[in-house]
């Protein structure tokens, strides 16, 4: 599998690693490259006394490297993939030295070992014991509710216009409560709540006495939903359920039904909240038509799990979690390559994308954004508007929606050249937020980690 | 739940919501009663009115979300740009991507390969081009920017309402230049575009940006014209402004600029009046040089007698310069954060050569003066002033005259001069303003027999490239120096020969090659600092070969 330098670098943990790793990505540099397959090698001069050897597995992609860096992949394994990247034919087939040959032998190994632990029979189970702990955190994270709702009602009572002046610890206070209750879904919302107070007001957003309504607003219908679990379909409650924040096991994830499809890996987005980085990587099938999004965690000393890339096809399974509307899901078996170029999978009109969108409210009122693809539309801006605050948006024969105003926006218009496009993006009620485009056989995604204003082609 | 055609960020109500968020701002303890209508109308009370109006935030804020959206008939979408040329291949463009980001050096490498996409008739992609707009690189950008992107940039800021760049308002008649083909929308949007900002009463009107650019874009097309329009203007304009159009006079700066820039020498502002000082040296006919001139005369007289045999004799006599009003006007004033620290009259006395035309010194040859200046007690200041007299006007009699006598000072051939750091980097900076192959040419011979010192402070002026004949030289020159004892290697350490050498040399692959070898022969324990240089300067050429390599793959 060939993964091109763009590929490559979004793979590297954080933007010095990227910088760092193509400063490796030097051909004299490295000695003892060679390859068997997918499997490339070399030894590269550090400031260690010997030598660090550095192995990828560009299907994982997968790599290990002697030097002492915590990263991963580290900035070596970046520049090997880099230079196989920018010149495949000086990396000419060899046989695995011994270091290489344990780390792909014990990669085998411990791929094989998880299949046999899979097949393998489930250890009893302790019901009496899991049902009691079962019940303990029910009844916490109950008491949490019931603290969330006094608190909101309050706050309804005194208007929202009064908590402006409130302290960050006024909010922190009662995330913390939530989370001592279990209920870590409530609390990531309610220490989003300040921030969306103190945010500057931006085109294409909510103003903040706005935001904080419906953020709130959403709050009370998950408290609301919480009650009458008993009374709603599996799927439904098991969606109210992970917005609360209680875990899917690894055995229930296990017994979903897989979904097969040739997925094309559309874009990657990722947060960072102070420790923890999140990455949502989304895809669409190209058979059935349907969205899913990979959403994996990272923190400092668990780097994320190595995905597929935007702009690659991931062919396999994947299985959602529990959910209504189902969107979140795992990878499951399958391989990765290059995408073919052409429009977006599924994508459909304005008037169609806006009915998918109320039909996910309908279902789960409590969502904060859903993934919208759109075809053939074109970028323009509303009539009327003008000067600074010219609003640019997208429309067609059906509709339009306004752009989120972000200083990549600008290359996403250039890139555009006014023609129709295919627009992947996140729409929250107000603007959609551009994720990739399709132009005339062009693929372009914009750039996870770097706020540059350019897109960055990937077919 | 209905999606009607509601948006979500207007103030239309339709759906009960901005009624519903009022009440949620103020609380439920002063909002009125709640009405059960539409959506809320299956919400059943509960009597508390913290509660109600919690779940009737909710609800009707997800029928507001879900009926968002405009209609078509808002919506204005933006014309086509056709494109107008090839684009780069997908390495070029992506090594664009990774040196736009840094800083530093690299400014100068993303000039480069701005510049080889020029020349190959190549365009930076689309999706890439407002990387370019806040790139300022060299002197040369705007065309550079305005062969590579310009059309797209132009439309680009068309459609975000941005002042035109000062290289978008020339004359309408050059636009035939451009790359875009007869009739297509691009040339019709690049025309509008220009049309718009540079009609005469344009640069009258708009922000301080649009203003600059649009009277560039009239100074360009009619220089004459855009004075005078300036002129009646001028005095009713703000300092800054004053400045801005004042720096325009570059372009297409004459003779007939010379009385209106005469009176901004007397202008209240600063800033103004150093646009002034600066431009009027470059009018030869000027009061101004005049003015110098006679402050020459004054300062510098050669006492001529004759000899006891055959020839004269000659004495330069200095009166030093007083501080006066009249010196400031034209700006000579000493400055107490001057570069060299110099007397007061010693500055004046190098500010007034600077600035005098080199005819004022007609009444000897070029030889005698400099000669005379080599052995009076200002050497250092007159030194100073004709070489940078000599840089501005160029002139080739001077130019022999200074390069000859300081070669011979140099080497120790005039009695009662020894050679010193100020004769070598007047030397240098004489040999610099000769034409790039007798610079080449000049250098090479020094290669082979002056000293290490000389070539070093030589090549930290000169071209900005070399040609690979003298590359090839140089390389040579560097490796043997590399291979003696460390009275050749440690002068190396000075100076910016080495560190220079990577952006200048000609970047081809025997350039790389010789490069590298020089890197990996120097030996396990060889200076740190020097082998830094060395390593740096191979990794430069090396980015600068690659990046011609980038563009010749597909």
């Amino acid at each position: 599998m060939g993964l091109t330098a763009a590929q490559i670098l979004d793979l590297a943990p954080d933007a010095s690693s990227r910088k760092a790793g193509q400063d490796q990505a030097k051909l004299p540099k490295w000695s003892g490259l060679a390859r068997t397959g997918d499997v490339i090698w070399g030894e590269i001069k550090g400031s260690g006394a010997n030598p660090y050897r550095t192995v990828a597995d560009l299907s994982g992609p997968a790599s290990k490297c002697s030097c002492p860096s915590r990263k991963f992949p580290c900035k070596h394994a970046l520049g090997l993939m880099l230079v196989d990247a920018a010149s495949p034919d000086a990396i000419k087939d060899g046989e695995q030295p011994d270091w290489v040959a344990a780390w792909t032998n014990g990669r085998a190994t411990r791929a094989a070992t998880a299949e046999a632990k899979a097949d393998a029979p489930p250890k009893p189970v302790d019901e009496k014991a899991q049902a009691k702990r079962r019940q303990a955190r029910e009844d916490k994270v109950s008491a949490a509710l019931e603290e969330l709702d006094l608190w909101l009602r309050d706050l309804m009572r005194r208007g929202l216009a009064s908590v402006r002046t409130e302290p960050y610890a006024f909010w922190d206070r009662m995330a913390g409560r939530l989370v001592d209750g279990q209920a870590p879904g409530l609390a990531r919302r309610v220490r989003a709540l300040p921030g969306l107070l103190a945010a500057a007001p931006r085109i294409g957003a909510p103003k903040p006495e706005e935001a904080l309504a419906l953020a709130i607003g959403r709050l009370g219908l998950i408290l609301r939903a919480s009650r009458r679990l008993e009374g709603l379909n599996p799927e439904q409650a098991a969606g109210i359920r992970a917005a609360i924040g209680f875990p899917v096991s690894a055995e229930e994830l296990a017994a979903r039904p897989g979904r097969s499809d040739q997925w094309a890996v559309l874009a990657h987005t990722i947060e960072e909240d102070d420790k923890l980085t999140a990455r949502s990587v989304w895809l669409a099938g190209r058979q059935n038509g349907g969205l899913a999004q990979i959403l994996d965690y990272g923190t400092p000393g668990s780097p994320l799990p190595p995905a597929p890339a935007a702009g690659q096809d991931f062919t396999g399974e994947i299985a959602f979690y529990p959910g209504d509307p189902p969107l979140r899901a795992i990878l499951r078996e399958g391989k990765s390559a290059a995408s073919p170029a052409g429009p977006l999978p599924g994508s459909n009109d304005i008037a169609s994308g806006l009915a998918n969108w109320a039909e996910a409210l309908a279902r789960a009122p409590w969502l904060d954004r859903w993934p919208l693809r759109l075809s053939q539309v074109r970028i323009g801006i509303a009539a009327g508007d003008g000067g600074q605050d010219r609003r640019f948006g997208i429309g067609d024969a059906t509709g339009s929606l306004p752009l989120f105003v972000e200083p990549r926006l600008r290359a996403l218009v250039s890139a555009s050249g006014g023609r129709p496009i295919d627009l992947f993006g996140l729409y929250d009620g107000y603007a959609v937020i551009p994720l990739a485009l399709s132009v005339e056989r062009r693929t372009y995604v914009v750039p996870a980690q770097d706020p540059r204003p350019f897109l960055r082609r990937v077919a | 739940m209905s999606a009607g055609s509601v948006n979500a960020g207007s103030s239309a109500d339709a759906d009960g919501w901005g009624l519903t968020l009022a009440a949620a701002l103020i609380g439920a303890d002063r909002a009125p009663a709640r009405q059960a209508i539409g959506p809320l109308a299956d919400i059943p009370a509960s009597g508390d009115a913290g509660g109600d109006l919690l779940a009737q935030i909710g609800a009707l804020g997800a029928y507001h979300l879900a009926g968002a959206g405009l209609g078509p008939d808002v919506f204005v979408p933006l014309e086509p740009f056709a494109q107008v040329g090839p684009e780069c291949p997908p390495a070029a463009a992506a090594r664009f991507v990774t040196l736009i980001g840094s800083c530093g050096a690299i400014a100068g490498i993303i000039a480069e390969w701005c510049e080889v996409a020029a020349e190959r008739g190549l365009r930076l992609p689309p999706e890439l081009v407002p990387l370019l707009e806040d790139f300022r690189g060299t002197a040369d950008q705007p065309r550079v920017t305005q062969a590579i992107a310009g059309p797209e940039l132009a439309w680009l800021r068309q459609i975000y309402g941005d002042a035109p760049a000062e290289d978008e308002v020339g004359d309408p008649d050059d636009e035939d230049d451009t790359e875009s083909t007869d009739g297509d929308e691009t040339a019709a949007t690049q025309r509008d575009v220009s049309a718009k900002a540079s009609s005469v009463e344009d640069w009258l009107e708009g922000s301080p940006q649009q203003r600059r650019a649009a009277f560039y874009g009239f100074r360009r097309r009619d220089p004459d014209g855009a004075r005078t329009a300036l002129e009646a203007v001028f005095k009713s304009e703000k300092a800054d402004a004053r400045e801005q159009f004042l720096n325009a006079f570059e372009v297409g700066l004459a003779p007939a600029d010379e009385p209106f820039l005469e009176t901004c020498l007397d202008d209240r502002a600063g800033g103004v009046r150093r646009v002034a000082q600066r431009l009027l040296p470059q009018l030869q006919t000027s009061r101004f040089m005049e003015r110098m001139a006679a402050r020459v005369a004054a300062a510098l007289h050669i006492d001529e007698s004759k000899k006891l045999l055959v020839g004269k004799k000659h004495q330069l006599v200095v009166t030093l310069p007083e501080e006066a009003p009249d010196l400031v006007r034209d700006g000579i004033e000493p400055s107490q954060y001057a570069w060299k620290k110099r007397g007061a009259k010693a500055q004046l006395l190098e500010q007034i050569l600077r600035n005098a035309p080199l005819k004022a010194f007609a009444a000897h040859p070029p030889r005698v003066w400099v000669e005379q200046a080599l052995q009076g007690e200002w050497s250092e200041p007159i030194l100073v002033g004709l070489v940078a007299a000599l840089w501005r006007e160029r002139d080739p009699a001077w130019r022999s005259a200074l390069i000859e006598t300081l070669s011979e000072a140099h080497a120790g051939k005039i009695s009662g001069i020894k050679s010193n750091a100020e004769i070598r980097d007047a030397l240098a900076k004489s040999i610099a303003t000769l034409p790039q192959p007798e610079w080449e040419e000049t250098v090479a011979k020094m290669l082979k027999s002056a000293g290490i010192e000389q070539v070093i402070d030589t090549t930290a002026y000169g071209p900005e490239t070399y040609s690979s004949s003298f590359t090839e030289a140089l390389f040579d020159w560097i490796a043997f120096r590399l291979r003696g004892g460390p009275e050749s290697i440690v002068p190396l350490r000075k100076g910016s020969l080495i560190s220079r050498l990577g952006q200048r040399a000609d970047p081809s692959d025997d350039s790389e090659a010789a490069a590298a070898a020089i890197v990996s022969r120097l030996p396990e324990d060889f200076d740190t600092y020097l082998r830094h240089q060395l390593n740096n300067m191979s990794e430069t050429l090396s980015l600068r070969v690659t990046i011609r390599r980038e563009f010749a793959t597909r």
